[in-house]
């Protein structure tokens, strides 16, 4: 039979974000492809060096929309760590609880375009449904539904009081209700597991090698998480598990997101639960002194690594971000070689690709 | 293995020209020499099978001149990281593709911003910027390019 | 699934009819800027934190200044009201309208003597 290239983007209706897929194709069967990323890149970390600590917080917030959230918290304590200043512990607690609403948002998000992409458009319209719930109580807390500007170096921008607590409680009481239904559909449901058990099988040993992270390691039984092995506070103060499934196919990617749902659904509870009293900013000085460090955090996608040098001027000496859909993205050729063209959007989305992170 | 048997079998490997430098925010920081930089990868790889590279940052140093100062950082249950310098007029060092396949991406990405030419594979592709970007490196220089 | 089903066949529809028909705004939304020229005194330090270049302050003698703001480039992120000392600056929850001119948006926000209220 003849071989085909099948090219698939930078513009596609089936990506969320531009990247070029050229994949081979013989009849039915997938040999292989080729990857093309960086139509997206915008140079943050070489405009992070021409602009201050202060503007920087808002211009790191812009690398991705679905986890701008957590590159801040990183990015300000990073800054925080060179300052020598320790934050406030309710306004830890309020990082973390916005941390756990974007992973909620983030994997709804996912389900839904995995569901886009078999045909099933009544699951893909519940679960963005039910993440609207999430993006209010966001822009209720903080003012925005995307870009919320949480974070600023010395603590949050906002408080909570106890009517706003009772107000996220009431919305994830009912976000619960509504989605375990569409979860567990996800579950059990014939068409999914057809179209995903058994698709394009990851081992342990390949994600090691290519130093894989986020739930497409943990589908491969391989349980990395930041929030357990290199904690920001108060991740060490609360209880929560870490997902995994042996089985590294595309089921098992699907599974671990939807298992992490309700995690970060008892975990927002949690949160809400021991959230201490107390002031929510710290005074900090506007100039940082030299030095450097190193912050991992656990973004909705995996390990996201912040490198931050100071010079003791204004702005910072280097800047560098590595955001987990980075390594994810070289599993992509090993992935198409050997599957079926049906089963190529199941397998681009499996990977949850946010092109604008790995680009910046 | 733990850090104080780390130490040991990286002094046998590299010998008197490995460096402890100061921790990073409670990360071991070791600097290696070029030269044995492949043994050391090879030691890793082969003591822990596959240790996980987080990132390779490359930076120029304003106190370093004429030097440009790359660093891997691994994660092995803490963080890890070796710091290799190398002349800005003609940067080469081994790459690591062989023993970590995961470290290509890192790998293009250091050579198209620095104009670093990592030795012992084929050539580095551009993976952010434009296939007939004709400009110097990004990041040596002071201007911004457009 | 099918509990939810029936919610939804029951609950009114989400759309809301933008702009025929009234937006509601959470109270912390960071819409279109307010400015106090009273309080503003040229200190400079919501231009300097600005993150997109929004604000420009022109110095005309030691006393008298203009501050200029430009919508279009503003980000929204609510920076310079974190920044002014005095609150002079600050966002409301009024909806940004749109345009097809957004250079000829820029708004002086105020002009003169530091100690002045002239706004425009």
């Amino acid at each position: 039979m003849t071989k085909n290239i099948i090219p698939i983007g930078p513009q596609h209706p089936l990506l969320k974000e531009p990247i070029s897929v050229n994949i081979e194709v013989s009849g039915e069967d997938v040999l292989g492809g080729s990857l093309r990323i960086g139509y997206v890149h915008r140079g943050i970390e070489r405009l992070a060096q021409e602009r201050t600590y202060v503007q920087n917080v808002h211009l790191i917030e812009r690398i991705c929309g679905i986890c701008s959230h957590v590159h801040t918290t990183t990015f300000c304590y990073a800054v925080e760590d060179l300052l020598g200043v320790e934050i406030p512990p309710r306004a830890q607690y309020i990082r973390a609880l916005m941390c756990e609403l974007e992973r909620i948002h983030s994997h709804l998000l996912w389900i839904g375009i995995l569901a886009k992409h078999i045909g099933l458009d009544m699951v893909f319209m519940h679960s963005w449904h039910n993440r609207e719930i999430v993006l209010d109580i966001m822009e209720a807390l903080s003012g925005g539904r995307v870009s919320h500007a949480a974070n600023l170096i010395g603590g949050v921008r906002f408080d909570m009081d106890a009517e706003h607590e009772s107000m996220v409680r009431r919305k994830l009481q009912k976000l619960g209700d509504q989605l375990f239904g569409v979860l567990d559909a996800i579950r059990t449901d014939p068409t999914i597991r057809a179209r995903t058990i058994g698709v394009a099988p990851i081992t342990a040993d390949q994600i090691r090698e290519y130093s894989v992270v986020g739930p497409v390691a943990r589908a491969s039984g391989v349980a990395v998480d930041m929030r357990r092995d290199s904690p920001l506070p108060p991740y060490d103060k609360l209880d929560f598990n870490v997902i995994t499934y042996p089985e590294g196919d595309a089921w098992a990617r699907t599974m671990v997101r939807v298992d992490e749902t309700r995690e970060s659904l008892k975990l927002c509870e949690s949160i809400l639960d021991q959230m201490p009293e107390g002031p929510v900013t710290t005074r900090v000085r506007r100039k940082v002194p030299a030095g450097e460090t190193v912050i991992r955090a656990e973004a909705p996608r995996g390990e996201v690594f912040y490198y931050l040098r100071s010079d003791g001027s204004e702005f910072p000496a280097r800047l560098k971000i590595r955001t987990p859909t980075l390594a994810a993205l070289s599993l992509i050729p090993v992935q198409l070689s050997e599957i079926r063209v049906a089963d190529i959007p199941v397998v681009l989305a499996g990977i949850d690709l946010c092109i604008a992170c790995a680009d910046r | 293995m733990d850090n104080n048997e780390l130490l040991f079998r990286l002094k046998q490997t590299v010998g008197d020209d490995l460096a402890v430098l100061e921790t990073i925010n409670n990360e071991m920081v070791y600097a290696v020499p070029v030269e044995k930089w492949l043994n050391v990868a090879a030691l890793l790889t082969k003591e822990w099978g596959n240790i996980h590279l987080s990132a390779i940052t490359a930076q120029q140093r304003e106190e370093l001149e004429g030097q440009i100062e790359v660093m891997y950082h691994f994660w092995q249950g803490q963080g890890i990281t070796f710091v290799l310098t190398l002349p800005a007029d003609h940067p080469e060092i081994p790459s690591l593709i062989e023993m970590i396949p995961g470290a290509d991406f890192y790998e293009r990405e250091a050579a198209e911003m620095f104009g670093i030419y990592f030795t012992g594979r084929e050539a580095t592709p551009h993976l952010l910027l434009p296939d007939d970007w004709d400009k110097a490196p990004p990041f040596m220089g002071k201007e911004i390019h457009d | 699934m099918l509990r939810a089903l029936i919610d939804a066949l029951f609950s009114k529809a989400d759309t809301v009819q933008y702009p025929y028909g009234p937006v509601s705004l959470p109270e912390g939304f960071r819409g279109a800027i307010e400015f106090i020229p009273e309080r503003c005194t040229g200190c400079g330090l919501c231009v300097r934190d600005c993150p997109a270049n929004g604000l420009e302050l022109i110095r005309e003698s030691r006393e008298d200044f203009q501050l200029w703001y430009y919508p279009a480039r503003c980000a929204y992120c609510g920076q310079c009201q974190l920044t002014c000392p005095r609150g002079a600056i600050s966002h409301t929850n009024d909806m940004v309208l749109p345009t097809t001119d957004p250079e000829g948006l820029a708004v002086l926000l105020k002009t003169g003597h530091k100690n002045s209220n002239k706004k425009q």
